[in-house]
């Protein structure tokens, strides 16, 4: 055999994969999930739960037949063969498996009534499943360290541990810090920070979503709510321009953990630390109101500023003294329908603002970038560039600004501080702020209008890879904050520029198929989301953006 | 039945694989053998002139009165001489509330009450089992880091809003270390409607009205005082 692919069954139904693939893979390529604790796709196979045994039977060539196998063999660890024959739940492997649960579970605490995982404990999930037997030990259970701090972010608790090493494989093959070690024999063996060292790499929160059981478990979740409460929605982190693809786990009205989403090529199964934090800075947000501070005009709804604004930008049709500044937390949508509009008017002087910079941390070689801003890939591929001909970009901005030459000034999105001073925007006649966050400049603009967040609106947005990801919204918006979207078509409308899309769904659309724009909203690699229980199980399948 | 088996269909493997039953009633009722009941529409003589019901009533209301006045005096005889308790009394009305019923039954659902550690500590350890079990939705806790790592989590706040409460006795067929208990305590009538939220400290230590200790529930361990 010389091909690069094998073909086996799994239970019966053939799966052809490339040479080397572990059975374990074939079967989730077959849709079959063979119940595994130490096995995770992140990381290199280690086979020390033997949770995952399966009657896995070669083909002898010279024979002409399946040899008989002479006992389960662990499918995390088996390379797929040609001709092989898996079968997963025959009863003999059933039993094998319900004696695994059973030596998993002799010293396991089952203290579930407090234990932050319960309810997405793939050992719950898998007694449930496999096992359903009380405890036949008779013997005072062996005590190891619990409330053990990992570094600040995490807590060990030795007893309920598996010491299946996932954690260790992460941070030897994944991080490479080589932190977390498995110390002592037998049943005194407990994971350990080694000697002299601190858990407090950039990415130790992932070591708590890869523990199978709630060995590991995050400071910042801990006793916060009971997982079952937790309501779950697709979303993406804006921290940097890596995008990672995330579940928001959310009550509604409050963000209470992010949790990384698979995304081949983009984050993988892995997301970092200040990632996760990001939603504190969300609820901390001040947010603005709409305003209207023009003589005769004060005051106003949400609606009639819009048309305000942009019967305003209608004026300033063709003219040379009006700049639109666009803030890299702009969806893509978004950002080609500004573009759009700002086409139809002439307004050529537009960018892309340089944004936040505070989060910035240094760039490392497994997911940080060292622009701490979601979309400014996908802005300026949707079209938020300088006009080709006569348009200036945001430094020969400034300067006309300095020259009090621009009469109007369009800053849409937050973070625009470490470009424009107060004193600056003070030379501009009409500065209008469409944004998501209460600052200085919204005391003194003539007219600001609230935007809804990343957590409350829908969208996309693309990594500094070119890989575009979704985002749904998980919140419910404060009382009045608008929607980008929605407000642009109103501003296109109030223009009298005819949008080019109906919706939100129909702009993805055409920007998918528009052959003039650069942003091709393409999913590459399937999302799945084996190794999470239940829970997640509605995140799981391909999805398109 | 073919359809109604196809309807069920998602539930057949809920409980490995059994098929789940049937409602007994099912196709027992056809139409047109549906029986109405009502009340005959026209009166009889006696009935449309109305005085002799209404002396009937008073007969009633008569014997019923004599009958209650005959014992309490016979009672009263036994309770001059001491022996009260000897004989029936008249009315069977009781004067609540400076008189309570002591034979509810003892499996009676009634409020509730958390249990103590022997530090008098809560038992609880904020699982929030009940508060998933509660179809009422009227439990809710907060949970916080004990001080003591044995025990590791207790709850911070414990309401019950006991006026949303329909006694059906999930929390405590759902806590995992006895912590939450209904007594056959039913007195709950409060003037403010705030009062009828209950926190951990009075779930804690609130003592049933009149209910001996071991009468909570026979066998149980009786409650710390
Ligand atoms: S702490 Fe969790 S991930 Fe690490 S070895 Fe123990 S069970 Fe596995
Ligand atoms: S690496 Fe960047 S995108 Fe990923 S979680 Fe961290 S901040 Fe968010
Ligand atoms: S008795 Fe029923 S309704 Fe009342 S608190 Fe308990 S679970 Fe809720
Ligand atoms: S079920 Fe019991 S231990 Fe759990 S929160 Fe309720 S009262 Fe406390
Ligand atoms: S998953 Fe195969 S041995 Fe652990």
């Amino acid at each position: 055999m010389t091909t690069d692919s094998v073909t086996l069954t799994i239970d019966g139904n053939s799966v052809t994969v490339p040479k080397g693939t572990k059975v374990i893979d074939a079967a989730r390529e077959a849709g079959k999930n063979i119940p595994h604790f130490c096995y995770h796709p992140g990381l290199p196979v280690d086979g020390n739960c033997r949770m995952c045994i399966s009657d896995i039977r070669t083909w002898n060539p010279r024979a002409e037949k399946h040899m008989p196998a002479r006992r389960p063999a662990v499918a995390c660890w088996v390379d797929a063969e040609e001709n092989m024959q898996v079968f997963t739940d025959t009863p003999e492997v059933k039993k094998a498996r319900a004696s695994v649960m059973e030596f998993l579970l002799i010293n396991h605490p089952i203290d579930c009534p407090i234990c932050d995982k319960a309810g997405e404990c793939m050992l719950q999930d898998y007694y449930m499943l496999h096992d359903r037997a009380p405890s036949k030990l008779r013997e005072e259970k062996v005590h190891k360290p619990r409330l053990v701090p990992f570094g600040k972010r995490i807590v060990y608790n030795g007893e309920r541990c598996i010491l299946c090493s996932r954690c260790t494989r992460f941070t030897t093959h994944v991080t490479k810090t080589h932190e977390l070690g498995i110390v002592n024999r037998g049943d005194r063996a407990i994971v350990e920070v080694l000697e002299g060292g601190d858990f407090a790499n950039a990415y130790t929160d992932n070591v708590a979503d890869i523990c199978p059981v709630g060995a590991l478990t995050k400071t910042d979740f801990r006793f916060k709510k009971r997982v079952w409460f937790l309501k779950h929605t697709d979303s993406v982190c804006g921290g940097c321009s890596r995008n990672c693809n995330t579940v928001v786990d959310h009550d509604g009205s409050e963000v209470i953990r992010i949790m990384p989403r698979e995304r081949a090529g983009v984050n993988d199964w892995w997301m970092c630390n200040e990632g996760r934090d990001l939603y504190k800075e969300h609820a901390a947000l001040a947010r603005p109101a709409a305003t209207l501070r023009i003589d005769g005009l004060e005051g106003g709804t949400a609606s009639s500023i819009t048309t305000w604004v942009g019967e305003k930008l209608a004026e300033y049709k063709k003219s040379d003294a009006a700049a639109v500044l666009v803030s890299p937390w702009i969806s893509n949508e978004e950002a080609w329908l500004l573009s759009f509009l700002l086409g139809k008017l002439k307004i050529g002087h537009l960018d892309v603002m340089t944004g936040r910079t505070e989060g910035a941390l240094p760039a490392d070689d497994l997911l940080h970038t060292d622009d701490p801003n979601p979309n400014r890939a996908g802005a300026i591929a949707a079209g938020i560039v300088p006009d080709k001909k006569a348009g200036k970009g945001i430094d020969e901005i400034k300067a006309a600004i300095e020259a009090g030459e621009i009469e109007f000034l369009l800053l849409w999105g937050p973070h625009f501080g470490n470009d424009l001073d107060p004193e600056l925007l003070s030379k501009v006649a009409t500065v209008v702020q469409i944004t998501d966050e209460h600052d200085a400049v919204s005391d003194a603009a003539a007219a600001v209008l609230p935007l809804r967040t990343w957590a409350e609106r829908d969208g996309t947005w693309t990594n500094f890879e070119g890989h575009t990801s979704r985002f749904r919204r998980s919140l419910r918006p404060p009382a009045g904050a608008l929607d980008g979207f929605d407000l642009l078509m109103q501003l296109c409308a109030a223009a009298g520029v005819k949008s080019p899309a109906k919706s939100l769904r129909d702009a993805r659309k055409k920007l998918k198929q528009d052959p003039d724009s650069d942003v091709r909203a393409i999913v590459d690699g399937k999302f799945t989301f084996p190794e999470q229980s239940a829970l997640y199980r509605h995140t799981s399948g391909a999805r398109e953006v | 039945m073919g359809t109604q088996r196809g309807k069920n269909k998602g539930f057949e493997n809920l409980v490995d694989g059994q098929v789940l039953p049937q409602p007994a009633y099912q196709g027992e009722f056809t139409e047109g053998e549906i029986v109405q009941y009502y009340n005959p529409e026209s009166m009889t003589w006696a009935e449309r002139i109305y005085l002799p019901y209404v002396l009937a009533g008073l007969g009633l209301t008569a014997k019923v009165f004599l009958r209650n006045m005959v014992t309490w005096f016979v009672w009263l005889t036994y309770w001059v001489r001491g022996k009260g308790a000897e004989a029936k009394r008249g009315a069977t009305t009781i004067y609540y509330p400076h008189e309570m019923r002591p034979d509810f039954s003892p499996v009676n659902r009634g409020k509730h009450i958390l249990t103590m550690r022997d530090n008098d500590d809560p038992q609880c350890v904020a699982c929030y089992m009940c508060a998933t079990a509660c179809p009422a939705f009227c439990i809710h806790i907060v949970a916080g880091e004990h001080p003591d790592p044995a025990i590791e989590k207790y709850p911070v706040r414990f309401d019950i809003e006991i006026d949303k409460c329909i006694f059906c006795g999930y929390c405590e067929e759902a806590c995992p270390v006895d912590a939450i208990r209904l007594t056959t305590d039913v007195h709950l009538v409060d003037y403010k409607r705030e009062r009828m939220v209950y926190d951990r400290e009075y779930l804690l230590t609130w003592k049933p009205t009149y209910v001996e200790e071991e009468h909570v529930y026979p066998g149980d361990r009786p409650r710390k005082s």
